[in-house]
């Protein structure tokens, strides 16, 4: 199972990234949120400039300018770092797509091996059944001309009739137990069902 | 002249502003290239990721629908086989009916001559080894019955395993990408190539 990893637009702010989380528990690889338009360095920021700038405001306008110019730097800086984070949390991403992938190969070689061996000992046991059939059916078909052949008692041709209905009454269940090994054949293929989504989601 | 100095004061405060302010604009300006960047390295980072994933997705779609569909093979050819065994019983069995119905008649001429010359040893044997072929046919019948009833069964399944094999089959084709539909042609190739020289 391939485990949920997203990346988050840098803009948004731990609450919002709590919200969004709860909004969306469904976010998978390869959906990562939509990233809007920057909609101003406040909002964006998440207003906490605002009180910061405001407290220069007393000292007049180039301070205030000062202010807003350090302001835009440290942000800048900041999404320095958030590219850097963006960088390595695709990389993460990636490899945990990487590493369910090989697993889920190493999962279906496995099983590849196991049906193997079990189609072959099946395959096996129907061949055994195939050939002792055609004995038994070889066996009653001379039971059967022995019991009108010339120079037998009745009390011999009433054994070799008895033994050709034996046998003819074992071809049934020659039929049942190949029944039952093919079953088993089925049972063990995975479920046909295809789902829309093998892997994750 | 003292008046000038305010007036110098102002002048110079307006340069330092003019100063601060280009500088405020241009980390303006950086502050949103840089926002603009992180904005297209998500987008980027998210479509090369999707694009691992369904690449990732697809490939493990195609190993496990091919080993799907190898298994469901094997096992159809497997049902198969019982099918034709089956047959081959039940063709087995109505070939002893025949033959009991051949010694039935075969009886029946002989017990007609035995009364005939009125040999009656003759007479209580036939019709004791009439009643054994009659005992022996309706055994065979039943047997018959439950063989026919078994072939119905083995090609009901025979046929589901097809339907499912060729399902499988199909969706290799339509959701593994090229790799799928080249997997596909080639095996429809093969079984035409395997039609064509067995006609």
């Amino acid at each position: 199972m391939i485990t949920n990893v997203s990346l988050n637009p840098p803009s948004q702010t731990r609450e919002n990234l709590e919200m969004k989380k709860h909004q969306d528990n469904s976010a998978s690889v390869g959906k990562i949120e939509k990233v809007d338009s920057s909609p101003g360095f406040h909002k964006d920021t998440g207003e906490k400039w605002g009180p910061i700038l405001k407290a220069f405001n007393p000292l007049g306008a180039i301070a205030d300018a000062y202010a807003k110019t350090l302001a835009y730097k440290i942000e800048s800086k900041r999404l320095d770092v958030e590219l850097t984070r963006i960088k390595e949390q695709a990389e993460i991403a990636k490899n945990v797509i990487d590493k369910s992938f090989q697993l889920k190969m190493e999962e279906l070689s496995h099983r590849r091996i196991a049906l193997i061996g079990f189609y072959q000992t099946v395959n096996n046991e129907l061949h055994r059944l195939h050939i002792e059939r055609i004995k038994v059916l070889e066996m009653a078909q001379l039971a059967q001309q022995k019991a009108f052949e010339n120079g037998l008692t009745m009390e011999e041709r009433m054994l070799f009739k008895e033994m050709a209905i034996e046998m003819t009454r074992e071809l049934p269940r020659f039929g049942d137990k190949s029944n039952e090994s093919l079953q088993k054949l089925v049972q063990a293929l995975p479920p046909v069902e295809i789902s829309p989504k093998l892997l994750g989601g | 002249m003292w008046w000038l100095i305010p007036i110098g004061i102002a002048v110079g405060l307006k340069l330092i502003y003019d100063s601060v302010s280009d500088n405020e604009r241009a980390a303006r300006r950086n502050w949103q290239e840089k926002r603009k960047d992180v904005e297209r390295s998500i987008e980027e980072h998210r479509a090369n990721i999707g694009k691992h994933l369904d690449q990732a997705q697809s490939s493990y779609d195609f190993h496990f629908l091919t080993d799907l569909h190898f298994s469901s093979h094997k096992v159809a050819d497997s049902a198969y086989r019982l099918l034709k065994d089956a047959r081959c019983s039940r063709n087995g069995l109505g070939k002893m009916i025949m033959k009991s119905k051949e010694q039935r008649t075969s009886l029946e001429n002989q017990l007609k001559s035995a009364r005939t010359n009125n040999r009656q040893a003759e007479i209580n044997d036939i019709i004791n080894q009439l009643k054994l072929v009659n005992d022996l046919r309706r055994n065979l019948f039943d047997d018959n019955d439950t063989l026919k009833s078994q072939v119905q069964d083995f090609m009901n399944e025979v046929k589901r395993l097809n339907a499912q094999t060729a399902r499988l089959k199909e969706a290799i084709r339509d959701r593994c990408g090229q790799r799928g539909i080249d997997w596909y042609n080639r095996l429809e190739e093969r079984k035409r190539l395997r039609r064509s020289g067995n006609s």
